[in-house]
């Protein structure tokens, strides 16, 4: 079995690889939006108690109570309806970053939360106005603590790009799926996607250990 | 008008009758996976370092991989061994599989977290072994992970909208199908998702409540 | 022989030397005091004597006539009791069911027995009211003399205290030294890891100062303050003594 899924890979790789590429590419992609989103709303949350915190509180709660495979089919189905018209594939980039940019607030939030009180205090003290101390003393940091948790976020992005394969779009899962129609060995077609998410996984991983060591960060778990 | 409310009607029904299967698909999962994740734990905790290393690879695997692949990988997997068990099992099994081994985690870390001095007092006032870990060490691991486990609750319940891929009429896929037919989509996704947001609030606010208690009991972590 | 006796105890924590021929010894209703810098080995010996140290590496030790490696551990642990630097109380538990829990388990008192225990034993070190609460919702003070009266429900023939007011803030010591103050004085036997030297000065039958996991040297009170024999005693004394007086 497992050299049938060897043979599948070399057999229909380039179906594998473009499934590869699609995934990394919409994973990054929602990865470099999402810490836009992440940061703003974070920070939103962590300074505002109004009106706009509570929609930005609504807006996470929305996220992580709802499953990504709804929100993917909201903007999918929604969108269109709103008369706009995206490809699949941009479609899928915005469900990963409305979705991950919740769960990245959170970590921002909880981030700048750690942070003793007396920072605050100090920087006003000193005459420091709300945006020079968020940019100069409450995000820095932050920073150490709330970069692995992005990181992890990332392996987490990769995942959740499997169900672009519900919209069509070819990443990994969608990759396999092909090939098992294709050639109805399903089960080796899916094993090769299997190996590849790993392999991705494990990738990724030596890289942040690499980056964490070499910045010198603490080891904080990653989720 | 008339139109929008008879979509919303229709998928109210879709709702009414979906909705039970997401519950049973995560009521039927939890406990399989939290025996997988008991057993994992312990195992995670032992001295035997070669048990420590399987289970970390288990817990890696699933970890590294969407269980949208998995699912499919369980469906085409067991009839290759022979195992025709329909897709609601799959999707228990694929359910169960899956989220032990977050649960392995949750466990192992709960473990982990105890106050040795807790132990060493039962121990000095004269506890057996079962004594101890029934009275000292089992209730305290619940009370520190029980929040925890309902996060992962959570986490079930959202899995299960991706069971439809190996053909089970849950409500998403259910939605889908009222969508293509009505063109409404931001009725239909709209009461789906408050569905789906009612069911994991329930179990948000309770993980709340209970980590407050918790905190309140046991102290320090 | 003494009622408690200790020789020539060792004790390895892999390749540490953590004990080196301890030699200690008390009479029934006598409070032995051991003191010394951390890291001295004192809380080490102490935890020795209910095997919360792991086995010893050589020498013996006795209590009441009976060589205590060869005691059952249930009997061991019923007939001595601990109280902790950490109080260490049941953190799931109220007040009440922290004493009245092991004296069930342990003795197998009856609910109703142990409960009524419990309560006299709260009453004495004045906590009634909060029996059922949590430790967490208690001070430290509360929680050491809860604590003490959880191992004094086991009616044992011995109490150990390991750095019992350590942890605590200054303004609570006292109500714990007093609870221990009364313990001595209705003739129960002790041994205390301290640095409380007011305390030992003044109910001490004996005091140790260990240092590097060894005896430098025991003597009464009186004359352990007046003319310690040791230049280390001497140094040990003037330091902690110049600290508390601050």
């Amino acid at each position: 079995m497992l050299s049938d899924a060897y043979d599948l890979f070399w057999q229909y790789q380039d179906t594998y690889l473009a499934g590869v590429r699609n995934a990394l590419t919409a994973a990054g992609l929602g990865l470099v939006l999402a810490l836009m989103v992440g940061l703003l709303v974070g920070m939103v949350r962590f300074t505002s108690r109004g009106r706009l915190g509570k929609a930005m509180a609504v807006y996470v709660s929305l996220v992580r109570n709802t499953p990504l495979l709804v929100q993917v089919y909201f903007i999918y189905f929604g969108l269109p309806a709103l008369g706009l018209t995206l490809s699949a594939f941009w479609t899928g980039v915005l469900a990963l970053t409305f979705n991950s940019g919740a769960y990245i607030s959170e970590m921002v939030r909880g981030g700048l939360n750690a942070i003793p009180k007396g920072q605050t205090e100090a920087a006003l003290a000193l005459g420091l106005n709300q945006r020079l101390l968020l940019a100069k003393v409450l995000l820095p940091q932050a920073a150490p603590t709330v970069l692995p948790a992005v990181t992890g976020q990332f392996v987490q992005l990769i995942k959740d790009t499997s169900l672009l394969y519900t919209i069509a779009v070819l990443e990994i899962t969608k990759a396999a799926d092909d090939v098992g129609n294709e050639t109805y060995q399903f089960l080796p077609a899916y094993l090769v996607s299997c190996v590849l998410y790993i392999g991705i996984c494990v990738v990724l991983n030596l890289l942040v250990d690499l980056y964490e060591s070499r910045a010198g960060f603490s080891k904080h778990k990653r989720a | 008008m008339s139109e929008i409310l008879s979509t919303a009607s229709d998928a109210f029904r879709l709702i009414v009758t979906g909705l039970p299967i997401v519950l049973l698909l995560t009521f039927v999962s939890f406990f399989p996976a939290l025996g997988i994740g008991i057993l994992g734990g312990l195992l995670a905790s032992s001295r035997v370092r070669a048990l420590r290393f399987l289970v970390g690879i288990y817990v890696y695997i699933f970890r590294s991989t969407p269980f949208l692949m998995f699912i499919f990988l369980v469906y085409y997997g067991l009839p290759e061994f022979g195992i025709d068990i329909g897709p609601v099992a799959t999707a228990i099994i694929a359910l169960s599989l899956s989220h032990g081994a977050y649960m392995t985690e949750i466990i192992r870390g709960g473990l982990g977290s105890l106050d040795k001095g807790q132990n060493e007092a039962a121990i000095a006032l004269g506890f057996s072994l079962f004594q101890r870990l029934r009275d000292i060490t089992l209730p305290q691991t619940l009370m520190a992970i029980i929040p925890s486990l309902l996060g992962q609750a959570i986490l079930i319940v959202k899995d299960t909208s991706l069971v439809s891929v190996v053909g089970i009429s849950e409500i998403t896929r259910l939605g889908r199908e009222v969508v293509i037919r009505t063109n409404e989509p931001f009725v239909v996704f709209s009461l789906l998702a408050l569905t789906y947001f009612a069911v994991c609030f329930v179990l948000e606010t309770a993980a709340r409540k209970l980590e407050v208690k918790a905190r309140l009991v046991i102290s320090g972590h | 022989m003494a009622y408690f006796e200790a020789r020539n105890v060792n004790l390895h924590f892999s390749s540490f030397h953590a004990l080196r021929d301890v030699s200690l010894s008390l009479e029934k209703s006598d409070v032995l005091v051991i003191c010394g810098p951390s890291g001295s080995g004192k809380s080490t010996f102490i935890r020795a004597i209910n095997r919360l140290a792991g086995p010893l590496s050589g020498g013996a030790m006795s209590f009441d006539g009976a060589d205590l490696a060869r005691m059952p551990a249930r009997d061991l642990h019923r007939r001595i009791g601990m109280v902790f630097q950490r109080f260490n109380l049941f953190q799931h538990l109220t007040v009440l069911d922290n004493i009245a829990l092991p004296q069930r388990r342990v003795l197998g008192r009856s609910k109703a027995e142990a409960r009524a225990r419990a309560m006299a034993l709260l009453e004495r070190v004045g906590l009634a009211e909060k029996a059922s609460v949590y430790p967490v919702q208690l001070s430290g003070g509360q929680q050491q003399r809860v604590a003490i009266c959880r191992a004094l429900a086991m009616d044992p023939a011995m109490l150990l205290f390991d750095e019992p007011t350590s942890a605590l803030d200054p303004e609570m010591v006292g109500e714990v030294l007093q609870v221990m103050r009364e313990l001595a004085a209705s003739g129960m036997t002790m041994i205390v890891v301290t640095h409380e030297m007011g305390f030992a000065r003044e109910l001490a039958s004996e005091i140790a100062f260990l240092e590097s996991g060894q005896v430098v040297e025991k003597a009464p009170p009186g004359e352990f303050f007046a003319h310690p024999r040791e230049e280390r005693t001497r140094l040990f004394l003037s330091q902690i003594l110049h600290h508390q007086a601050g």
